[in-house]
C-alpha cells in the first residue's frame, strides 16, 4: 500500500495518538449500535409522528408517565429530572465510548444466557409418556367429564370451559386409529419447584401426538410461598393423617 | 428484583392483596396471553388483576394492563364475551392472602413476611379449605420492617 492516504494511515495503529483515536472510533459505533437497538426495542414509544400514524398510544403513554409521577413525588423534584434527563444519560454516553470493551463483554454474556436459558426450556418442553397415562376415555366421556358449570354463567357453556379452544384444536387434529388418554404426573417446574400435571393426551402407536391440561399446580407450593430465612411458621390446622391426601400420581409409589 | 406489586382480592367483605398469580396458570396451560407492557420494574407480570371469591368460588373481575400497542386491555381481551366476571376453573393452587404488619421486606417478588397469611386451597377454581400461618422473628427482634 502507497504512503500518503492520510486516513488509510490513521487506521494504522503505529502510534499512542492513532490507537487512542481508533479506541474511541470503536466506542463511538459501539454507542450508536446500542442507540440503535434501544430506540428500535422502543419503537412502540415512538410519538405518533415518528410511526407515521395517528392514534392515542403516545398521548395514552405520557398520561400514564403522569399518572406515576403523582404516585411517585420524588419524581417531580428538580434534582430528579436534572439526574435522570442530563447526569444519567451524560454518563452512559461517557461509560458506553471509554469502556465499550465492558460494554461488548456484557452483551455477549447476555445473549451466551439468553441460549442457554433458551435451550434448558426446550429440553424441559412437556410430553407425555406412557406411563403417565392412567385412563383411557371417548371423546364423550371426556367431553361429559370436563363440562364447566357456574351459577353466575361466568364460563362458557362448552367442554373444558375457557380452555375450549385448546381442546378444539386437541380435537381437530383427531386421526383414526389415535386414542385419547387421561394423564397425571408430576413434572419439575422452575426454582425447583414441582409442578402437578394432568389432562388429556392424543396418543397414536406409543406417541403422545399433543396434550391439554386440566390440573396444573405446585404440588408444594401451601409451605413454598411465604417464610423468608428468620421466621418461624405455625399453623392454625394441624394436619390430621387420617385426612393427609396421597395424589393418584404419587400413590402408585406410596402404596 | 424489586418487591412485586400484588394482586386485588375481595373476600368475605374485605378488599385484600393476594400473593399469588392465578392466571399465570392459564397462560401456562396455553390460554391466550397478549404482550403486555412493562411500564415498571415492580409489574413484571405486565397487569394486575382483580379477583373474587363469591359463594365458595374464585372469579376474575377486572384486569388492568397496557398492551404493546399501547392500548389498555381488559377482562374482553383476554376472554372475549365475558366482560364482567370469570370463572377461574382452571386454576388449581393455594391462594396466598397476607395479613398483618409486614416483618420482613424482601427486595424481590413476593418474599416479604408477614404476621399471617391466610391460605385458601382453590381446586379448578373452588375453594376447598382455608387456613392461617402465622410468623414471628426468631431472635424476636422489632415487628418493623427493615428500611
Amino acid at each position: 500500500m502507497p504512503d500518503g492516504y492520510p486516513f488509510i494511515d490513521a487506521l494504522r495503529p503505529h502510534e499512542p495518538l492513532h490507537l487512542l483515536l481508533l479506541y474511541l472510533a470503536i466506542g463511538m459505533l459501539t454507542l450508536a449500535v446500542s442507540l440503535a437497538k434501544h430506540l428500535w426495542r422502543k419503537r412502540h414509544e415512538w410519538p405518533d409522528w415518528l410511526r407515521g400514524r395517528a392514534g392515542a398510544s403516545w398521548r395514552d403513554r405520557q398520561s400514564f408517565l403522569a399518572l406515576l409521577a403523582e404516585l411517585d413525588p420524588k419524581t417531580r423534584t428538580r434534582w430528579y429530572r436534572f439526574r435522570e434527563l442530563v447526569l444519567a444519560p451524560i454518563l452512559t454516553v461517557l461509560s458506553m465510548v471509554l469502556l465499550w470493551p465492558l460494554a461488548w463483554k456484557l452483551s455477549v454474556g447476555y445473549w451466551l444466557q439468553a441460549r442457554r436459558q433458551e435451550r434448558d426450556r426446550l429440553t424441559r418442553i412437556f410430553k407425555v409418556q406412557p406411563p403417565h397415562r392412567t385412563e383411557r376415555l371417548s371423546l364423550e366421556q371426556i367431553e361429559a367429564r370436563e363440562r364447566v358449570d357456574d351459577p353466575l354463567h361466568a364460563v362458557p357453556n362448552l367442554p373444558f370451559g375457557h380452555l375450549h379452544p385448546q381442546w378444539a384444536q386437541l380435537k381437530a387434529a383427531l386421526q383414526p386409529g389415535d386414542e385419547l388418554w387421561a394423564f397425571a404426573t408430576p413434572w419439575p417446574g422452575s426454582l425447583g419447584r414441582t409442578l402437578e400435571l394432568a389432562g388429556y393426551v392424543r396418543w397414536r402407536r406409543r406417541k403422545s401426538l399433543g396434550h391439554i391440561l386440566t390440573v396444573r399446580r405446585e404440588v408444594d407450593e401451601d409451605i413454598a410461598g411465604a417464610g423468608g430465612s428468620g421466621t418461624k411458621q405455625q399453623s392454625d390446622q394441624a394436619l390430621d393423617p387420617d385426612e393427609i391426601v396421597i395424589p393418584a400420581f404419587l400413590r402408585k409409589d406410596a402404596d | 428484583m424489586t418487591a412485586q406489586t400484588g394482586e386485588c382480592l375481595r373476600h368475605q367483605g374485605e378488599d385484600l392483596t393476594l400473593l399469588t398469580e392465578p392466571l399465570d396458570a392459564y397462560f401456562a396451560m396455553g390460554g391466550h396471553r397478549p404482550g403486555f407492557q412493562k411500564l415498571t420494574t415492580s409489574l413484571h407480570r405486565g397487569y394486575v388483576g382483580s379477583w373474587e371469591i363469591l359463594d365458595g368460588r374464585l372469579y376474575l373481575v377486572k384486569l388492568e394492563a397496557t398492551l404493546m400497542s399501547m392500548r389498555q386491555a381488559n377482562l374482553e381481551t383476554l376472554f372475549p364475551g365475558f366482560a364482567d366476571r370469570v370463572f377461574a376453573h382452571w386454576y388449581s393452587g393455594t391462594l396466598r392472602i397476607p395479613r398483618g404488619e409486614l416483618l420482613r421486606y424482601v427486595h424481590g417478588g413476593w418474599g416479604g413476611v408477614y404476621e399471617r397469611d391466610e391460605m385458601v386451597q382453590v381446586e379448578r377454581g373452588v375453594v376447598r379449605r382455608t387456613w392461617v400461618r402465622h410468623h414471628t422473628l426468631e431472635d424476636g427482634s422489632s415487628l418493623k420492617p427493615e428500611a
